[in-house]
């Protein structure tokens, strides 16, 4: 009997092998047929002259082109807020934070890394809606505001990949630099900033990677359909995921819904890039560390 | 062994009813030791009996872990004058880099061999980056260690072999000046003839400094000490002599102590 | 003579807690945001209970322009299209690691989870974007009576988007595992199958939870395929094709139509509740953690 459960456990375990193959099979081959047929200059700039699109002179019309800067704007300004300070509450975490400050932290970061992006979403909505209530009768949702709720959403991850790499580190190996006489902000910066480097440059990839998918939160902070290029960070802008998203369910033609093909795989390239850099980044730090473990 | 001994040399470290404790366990209880300069002291003991705590009481470096106390004196004579370590006269870095230690495995960063003593020289000396790489050269020359890589001073430092990982760790140190050197275990995680050529260097480096070392082996501290101290359930038990190390009884005494 | 550097060293320690300060500083920005989020949901959420409105919200009705206001339908969507991507996301996890782990060939093993990383990295709204084009119309072809939104094809999409994630997180449980049990049992002949089935996997069976766990608080957390696939109708399903409407796309569809007031304060009910939802999986992730070593937590 226990051959017979084992036989059909192989089997069982291939049948999902397969069908889950398949699927994502058919689903990216799809995907990837159907968008690259599409890549041409027209997927980004419509019928305006490529070089008048990119310095911003003439509108795009039915061209992707917005939307891809919208998107670099976007995640460039939420990693500028959110870099600095996931860095720096990670290095805090790692090297000065203690005891029951350190547990009411650390629950911190867990809560917010758990938040849905749509609640994150909610939230700048609703920051709207105070401050036109309050301090600013014109606010509205903008670049700003989505940038600000993006940050919001990737800062866990920052936060937990820095505490992690420089955790990481051997004890001895913190003591090493204290031990020559070096002062607490020298060693972090000459000795664990570098050893931990590598782990923390992935988490700022798979932050950047988190940004520049994200729907949710833009959803409802900002972005719309048809902006042009972005004029300010107070203004609504547009972005690669909602153009998929929007196009999804408005298009009105096979040339539409070509560029939501071409949309989705250039977000597809975008992200797979980032998150396949992180996970090298990420295996390659621990096995240095693992190594260092079996000698010592 | 007795003041006979010891009168002629110049003690430059006193320790006095130290108490070292983690998180409320004490380590170390009521330990009173001298150490002198030109002399090397070797301190033996079970694994666990607080050699590597009380060599980190010395350069101030318990303090590093959560909820370490110390109580106590340790007077060290640093610069030609006796101070109170933990009585927050001296500033912790220079402390640290008067007196100097080195783990049981060499500790290296993953940069270059000459960047390796070039960065604590530039940030704990301030030296100008001109005055640099003679300082370095110096280092290695004092860890004997020059000859064997003044042609690859740009190699990382993780391609040296294990012993001379070690002696470059020593050439960081001694590029410090320190007075001190403190030493756990130097040894231990080399092979036989890398770790002669270690003790040949410790014998060398100690008329000018004052060695303290940890050592698991008996042969070693034979070979190198001047002055071995029994540590026991915290504190020195038994202060052996260069001449009591090489009778033969106390071998047994000394196996039974430690095995 | 004073040992040098005793000013220099004054003013090294006031720059050290500068530095400390400015860290301590970030950290609480960092943490108070979460305090921040949950402050702002509640105080818009407050003239639910101000204005005695709590009863209506907990309806089973929504039907804004006849002033119906009940949210309860949209809580029943999100559980049942999680129930039903769970039910088949998690079987087929359970398979692929066994796969990975004994069950197949131990070549193939390796690939599998390089490509089960990499869809890690594919963003949500392709999986809507893929399904609204191919996989609709097939539901539509198939069940005639139904439009292809419906609560089969969006358990479909969320049921490969929440994979990884409780592949991942079993796989490192089973990796986990002390590499001397695996060389006891091949020592007493077990076949890697067999090691897998009898002994791998009863010792993993926390992070089979904590995997479910996440799996299940990750369907509860998806806005854009419920969005762009469920058909969005605010009602409690009774068959796999009815289209339906989690509280995810509750808020998306609110917000952006831009209706009256009650209907806002019903999405920031929705909010709070999602985020209690948060809470009550990091609470049961922690208990699962401290009893197991350590499950690895992706998010």
């Amino acid at each position: 009997m226990i051959k017979g459960i084992s036989c059909l456990a192989k089997a069982c375990s291939w049948l999902a092998v397969v069908v889950t193959l398949g699927a994502v099979m058919l689903f990216l081959g799809f995907l990837g047929a159907k968008g690259l047929n599409t890549f041409n200059l027209t997927l980004f700039f419509g019928q305006t002259p490529p070089w008048e699109a990119i310095t911003g002179h003439l509108p795009v019309w039915h061209g992707i082109w917005p939307a891809c800067v919208g998107t670099v704007v976007l995640v460039l300004l939420s990693s500028l807020l959110a870099i600095p300070l996931g860095l720096a509450s990670g290095i805090y975490l790692a090297q000065y934070a203690s005891g029951s400050w350190k547990s009411w932290f650390s629950l911190a970061v867990e809560l917010l890394a758990g938040i849905p992006s749509i609640v994150m979403g909610l939230f700048g909505f609703a920051l709207i809606l105070f401050l036109r209530k309050t301090l600013a009768p014109q606010a509205n949702t903008c670049l700003l505001l989505s940038a600000v709720c993006l940050a919001l959403l990737v800062l866990p991850y920052l936060i937990v990949m820095t505490q992690t790499a420089l955790e990481a580190i051997p004890g001895e190996l913190r003591l090493v630099g204290l031990s020559l006489g070096f002062n607490p902000w020298q060693n972090l910066v000459h000795v664990l900033l570098p050893l931990a480097g590598r782990g923390i440059l992935s988490g700022v990839i798979l932050a950047v990677g988190r940004a520049a998918e994200d729907t949710a939160v833009i959803l409802l902070t900002g972005v719309v359909a048809n902006a042009g290029l972005p004029a300010g960070i107070l203004d609504k802008y547009e972005a690669l995921p909602f153009q998929i998203f929007y196009l999804a369910a408005e298009a009105r033609s096979e040339g539409e819904l070509a560029q939501g093909f071409g949309a989705a795989l250039i977000l597809l390239i975008l992200t797979g890039a980032l998150f396949l850099g992180a996970y090298y980044l990420q295996s390659t730090f621990s096995r240095t560390w693992d190594q260092k473990k079996l000698i010592i | 062994m007795g003041p006979k001994e010891t009168d002629n040399l110049e003690p430059t470290a006193r320790v006095a009813g130290l108490y070292v404790g983690f998180a409320g366990r004490g380590v170390l209880h009521d330990l009173t030791a001298e150490f002198y300069r030109g002399r090397l002291a070797v301190i033996l003991g079970r694994s666990g009996s607080g050699k590597t705590t009380f060599l980190r009481a010395l350069n101030r470096l318990n303090e590093c872990f959560p909820g370490s106390e110390t109580r106590g004196l340790i007077n060290l004579k640093l610069q030609g004058e006796w101070r109170d370590i933990y009585g927050d006269i001296v500033p912790l870095t220079e402390l640290r880099r008067r007196v100097g230690m080195v783990f049981q495995t060499p500790h290296l960063l993953p940069i270059s061999i000459a960047s390796n003593l070039a960065l604590p020289v530039k940030l704990v000396l301030g030296l100008p980056r001109g005055e640099i790489p003679s300082r370095v050269e110096w280092a290695l020359k004092e860890a004997h260690l020059w000859e064997e890589v003044q042609d690859r001073l740009d190699a990382p430092a993780h391609t040296l072999s294990g012993g001379q990982q070690q002696r470059l760790c020593l050439a960081r140190l001694l590029a410090l000046e320190p007075e001190i050197l403190l030493l756990d275990e130097p040894t231990a995680s080399l092979d036989f003839r890398s770790s002669l050529k270690v003790e040949e260097l410790l014998l060398s480096l100690k008329d000018r400094y004052t060695i303290i070392a940890v050592s698991h082996s008996l042969s070693q501290a034979r070979r190198l000490a001047d002055e071995a101290l029994i540590l026991r359930d915290g504190s020195i038990v038994q202060r052996l002599s260069r001449e009591d190390l090489q009778a033969p009884d106390t071998l047994q005494t000394l196996l039974d102590e430690i095995f | 003579m004073p040992i040098p550097g005793q000013t220099r060293w004054h003013r090294l320690e006031q720059r050290q807690a500068a530095i400390k300060g400015l860290l301590l500083g970030a950290t609480i920005i960092s943490c108070g945001s979460v305090l921040a989020i949950l402050g702002f949901l509640g105080y818009f959420a407050v003239p639910i209970f101000s204005q005695g409105h709590l009863a209506e919200i907990l309806s089973w009705d929504w039907r804004p322009f006849q002033g119906r206001f009940g949210i309860l339908p949209m809580v029943a969507g999100s559980l049942c299209l999680a129930a039903a991507a769970m039910g088949l996301a998690f079987p087929l996890a359970l398979g692929i690691c066994g796969f990975a782990h004994g069950l197949g060939p131990q070549r193939l093993g390796r690939p599998l989870l390089g490509l089960i990383h990499f869809m890690t990295g594919i963003p949500t709204v392709i999986y809507g974007f893929i399904s609204v084009i191919f996989l609709v119309p097939l539901v539509r072809n198939i069940f005639p009576e139904s439009t292809g939104y419906s609560w089969l094809a969006a358990a479909l999409t969320l049921s490969l988007m929440i994979l990884p994630t409780i592949v991942l997180v079993i796989h490192a449980q089973l990796q986990q595992v002390d590499v001397r049990v695996r060389l006891a049992a091949a020592a007493l002949g077990f076949s890697p199958a067999q090691t897998l089935l009898w002994v791998l996997a009863p010792m993993a069976s926390r992070g089979l939870w904590a995997a479910a766990v996440l799996g299940f608080s990750r369907a509860i957390g998806d806005t854009i395929i419920a969005l762009m696939v469920a058909g969005n109708a605010p009602q409690v399903p009774h068959t796999l094709l009815d289209s339906i409407r989690t509280l995810t796309a509750h808020i998306a569809l609110v917000v952006a139509t831009d209706s009256t007031s009650q209907a806002y304060q019903s999405i920031f009910a929705c909010g709070l509740i999602l985020f209690g939802v948060t809470a009550a999986v990091n609470f049961a992730l922690r208990r699962l953690q401290t009893r197991a070593s350590g499950a690895m937590r992706h998010d």
